[in-house]
């Protein structure tokens, strides 16, 4: 027996330890699983879409936008426009005129920082706070990513008649004003050390706030951040709305299996845009526990064409381009590769109010995709089931229709999307080759020799993110935005170039019409599809997968505040 | 002794600089850190991307990149505001990691080494404890497995042993994390938590800390066990059949000082070159297993900085395991000379 004594005394320690562990769930914590852990708490210096969210968990703009993409006031109790006199477009002698003969204007946007916004320290939130943003974005040193600061448009801050008043002008008329909402710093923590390091020529990513932002604006604050664990936030004590939950922890999981063993046994109350949509919806049905809700944020998957110097020769007929349209079900897409999480997409404006229903659509048809490629001289005539060339112009005669496509590597739905597309294809006699690579490859730079820069593929599965809280958008299609050697950061590695295309975007960024700029997107969708120069494929939806005792009527959908209704979440009692 | 020690030294030096060579530019070639750009719901433009990559210092040529990262840039002025010009006066900060600067991460924009202490001591939290659990479990089956070579024993042993030697460590893992985490708890009993290093908010103690260990643990023993275990049964069958050891046994020594003290001592020697060459990964961490187990450590922040292109982190981790490689086989082959008298260095 005394031999023993040592195991027996192990396992009794082991019990006693593992049962410590049972009495999990402490009252009101909201826990929220990642996979990936963010750069840092603060924006402005960040790289990444999860820093850009999180600083938005804690901290907000004066104003944001709602699950129906309204513009709603945060920090201010009106939002400004053009009724209310907040709005408004003044001459600006100083700058060269958009358009020749009419003189050059500025958009002065004008609010009021409302008296009960405060910080969490309990000190009034003040103009100082919206400037200091600008000063480090403009300091020369700081490591700030440009666009963060007024969406990336030009302009400037400064302080109204008292410190509660701020002035935001645009240096041209912008009809996407709305992001140019700044989250404040607070100036009366950061302006000193930020300026001290700044004398030393240290920037701002520089300083430790932005990993440990003790002083926030939104309903939590910054608590505690174990690194490559967890980050948890408390409840602001001088937020001016209620607040459900005492805490919001933030728990890391690399292995997505993991996260989902976590949601099943409770220890897990949401994850965002984790898990596989399919995947999620079948966790759901298979533990009552859980729930999904599911929303769309903008991400559109397209098939793009190379229609550069390197792509297949076959891409330069729109005909051929229509066919392979035709040869795609977006439907059984939908179905078999996203469980039902997603919806056919046939343009740029798809699943969003400025979708033009003009929009000429070549739905699903096999046998009318292969004639189409007949016509155009894409036959196969072997019988080994690819198509060759008969009599096209500048191709040789038995060339086959024969392509390579490339994806993202490390995204599993992109890569069974190229899979469904590779089977589809080869019925309309098309064969492509997949080649693909890992986000950070396939989208860098013409001077990295990146795939997508340097047109090292025919076809292209990609899904951009032109967001939904406003029409406006960038263009991908920008015949100037073709990657070269001069310009190796180029957007437009499809090469479309189609100058009433560029003519319609440019003036999309400036037109302050809502109706007028309807029409531009009109005219867009419709120039797009009668010329196939992409295939829209499907809107991706995102899927929270939640414990169904949480209780969030209001999503955000808002890709400006994604967190704004936070507070109002709670659990079921 | 002196000499030998003092030219091994000299030698790692060419050898540590070709390594950071070729590292440096694999790692260059592993992505874009600003890739992630392109998914933001505001897509910069092309223009603020080259900004970004300008004041990164990512628009360098590579031989240059590579200049800064070893003797550092505060010789020379950058491209501070991203403009495309150097600015007059304004100097770059970083010293190189010749004088000690491993560089900023080019994600959080934190020091280097600042990313790599958080992390280097969850790494040795697991993988001490692991590595002595697995000595002490191999050289035990081991030793028992050798002298009752081809029982019933040495047989049920040998398959355990080439069982959980050919299974991944994932599959381990997971298949730990179902049975100890969510049966056991579905089943009503005490059971493991599935992951992490704790309980946000609680403090770090042992307590609170082993729960979260076990399973890691285990999963790294199990399968490096099971191969250390075959080295020490194939030593000690080496040495337990020469004639000094029949000599000592027909002067009637017992048969477990023979085992002890000269079986033992003699079977070391390859082990201890394995043992040598395997200490430094300790300090690597374990990719799979802290990535299943949400372990917070080195192989966690080396596959996070994969993912992300953050070369600056690579190569600090990469250049610190060259280091700690290079150091362990000097020190392996000076050890050689202490356990086996017939090596002599010089």
């Amino acid at each position: 027996m005394l031999k023993r004594l040592p195991i027996l005394m192990f396992i009794a320690l082991l019990v006693a330890v593992v049962g410590g562990v049972q009495a999990q769930d402490e009252p009101r914590v909201l826990r929220i699983g990642l996979t990936q852990e963010p750069d840092m708490l603060i924006d402005y210096p960040s790289n990444t879409l999860l820093g850009w969210s999180m600083a938005r968990f804690h901290s907000q703009p004066q104003w944001g936008t709602n699950e129906n993409g309204e513009i709603v006031p945060v920090l201010i109790d009106e939002v400004p426009s053009f009724e209310n006199g907040g709005i408004e477009i003044v001459e600006d002698p100083s700058e060269e005129p958009l358009v020749e003969g009419e003189p050059a204007v500025d958009m002065v946007i004008r609010f009021r920082i409302a008296d009960w916004a405060v910080w969490s320290d309990g000190t009034p939130i003040t103009a100082a706070d919206f400037l200091l943003p600008q000063d480090i974005a403009t300091d020369g040193i700081s490591q700030v990513v440009s666009f963060r600061f007024m969406g990336g448009f030009p302009g400037s801050v400064a302080q109204g008649e008292t410190d509660k008043d701020v002035i935001l002008t645009f240096e041209d008329p912008n009809p996407d004003w709305l992001y140019g909402a700044i989250v404040p710093l607070p100036a009366h923590i950061l302006r000193e050390s930020y300026e001290a390091d700044l004398a030393e020529g240290r920037g701002f990513e520089q300083n430790a706030w932005i990993r440990e932002p003790t002083v926030s604006n939104g309903p939590f604050v910054f608590d505690e951040w174990v690194t490559g664990s967890f980050i948890r936030f408390v409840k602001n004590p001088n937020y001016w709305k209620d607040v459900w939950f005492d805490e919001v922890q933030f728990q890391f999981y690399d292995d997505v299996s993991v996260l989902e063993q976590l949601m099943i046994a409770g220890d897990m109350d949401l994850t965002s845009y984790i898990l596989p949509a399919a995947r999620a919806a079948e966790l759901a049905e298979e533990n009552e526990n859980l729930a999904i809700k599911t929303y769309f944020i903008g991400i559109r998957l397209e098939l793009g064409f190379n229609l550069g110097p390197n792509g297949h020769p076959a891409l330069q007929d729109e005909r051929v381009r229509r066919a392979i349209g035709m040869g795609i079900d977006r439907q059984f897409m939908v179905e078999e590769v996203y469980g039902g999480v997603a919806e056919p997409a046939y343009s740029w404006w798809s699943g969003t109010p400025w979708f033009n229903e003009e929009t000429p659509i070549y739905e699903y048809d096999p046998e009318a995709a292969v004639a189409l490629l007949r016509e155009a001289g894409w036959y196969d005539e072997d019988g080994d089931g690819v198509a060759e060339a008969h009599g096209v112009e500048g191709v040789d005669d038995g060339t086959p229709l024969e392509m390579t496509a490339t994806t993202y590597a490390d995204i599993q739905h992109y890569q069974d999307s190229l899979l469904y597309l590779q089977d589809a294809l080869s019925d309309i006699g098309l064969s492509f080759d997949i080649n693909n690579y890992p986000v950070g490859e396939i989208h860098g730079s013409f001077t990295s020799n990146a795939p997508l820069a340097t047109g090292q593929f025919d076809l292209y599965l990609i899904a951009w993110v032109p967001g939904v809280s406003t029409i406006g958008t960038f263009n991908p299609y920008d015949c100037a935005d073709i990657p070269s050697e001069e310009n190796p950061n180029g957007l437009n590695g499809v090469q479309v170039c189609d100058e009433r295309l560029d003519e319609l975007f440019s003036m999309m960024d400036v037109e302050l019409d809502a109706e007028a700029r309807q029409a531009q997107s009109d005219e867009i969708q419709v120039i797009m599809a009668e010329n196939s120069y992409t295939q829209y494929l499907v809107n991706v939806l995102s899927v929270d997968t939640y414990n169904a005792r949480l209780v969030f009527q209001r999503t955000p959908t808002s890709d400006l505040t994604p967190w704004l209704y936070v507070n109002e979440w709670q659990f079921a009692e | 002794m002196n000499n030998y020690a003092v030219r091994r030294l000299l030698q790692a030096i060419p050898l540590l600089f070709v390594i950071s060579l070729i590292l440096f530019f694999l790692m260059n070639s592993i992505g874009d850190p600003l890739a992630s750009l392109t998914n933001m719901p505001r897509r910069p433009s092309s223009e603020q991307i080259t900004q970004a990559r300008r004041r990164l210092g990512l628009d360098q040529p590579i031989y240059m990149q590579y200049v800064y990262w070893l003797v550092g840039n505060d010789w020379t002025t950058i491209d501070a505001d991203g403009d495309g010009d150097r600015e007059e006066g304004v100097r770059g900060q970083r010293r190189g990691i010749l004088r000690g600067d491993l560089g900023v991460s080019l994600v959080t924009q934190q020091p280097v080494e600042e990313r790599i202490i958080d992390r280097l001591g969850n790494t040795m939290i697991l993988m001490f404890p692991a590595f002595v659990l697995i000595l002490v479990v191999s050289f035990a089956l081991g030793i028992v497995s050798a002298v009752r070579q081809y029982t019933l024993l040495d047989d049920i042993l040998t398959t355990i042993a080439f069982l959980f030697y050919s299974m991944p460590i994932f599959l381990i893992s997971l298949g730990m994390i179902l049975l100890f985490a969510v049966a056991f708890r579905n089943w009503g009993l005490p059971h493991l938590p599935i992951a992490g290093m704790g309980r946000p908010g609680d403090a770090r103690t042992l307590g609170t800390l082993l729960p979260y260990m076990i399973m890691p643990m285990l999963s790294l023993a199990l399968v490096s066990a099971a191969a250390y275990m075959r080295y020490v049964r194939a030593s000690v069958l080496e040495v337990i059949n020469q004639d000094f050891v029949r000599t000592a046994r027909s002067k009637g020594i017992s048969g477990r000082r023979i085992l002890f003290v000269h079986v033992l001592r003699n079977a070391a020697l390859p082990l201890v070159t394995v043992i040598g060459l395997d200490l430094p990964f300790l300090l690597g961490g374990a990719i799979v297993t802290e990535s299943v187990f949400a372990w917070p450590g080195m192989g966690m922040l080396f596959m996070e900085s994969l993912d992300r292109a953050d070369y600056p982190v690579l190569m600090a981790m990469l250049m610190m395991l060259a280091v700690f490689v290079v150091l362990s086989q000097f020190i392996t082959d000076l050890l050689y000379s202490v356990v086996d008298p017939r090596v002599r260095l010089g």
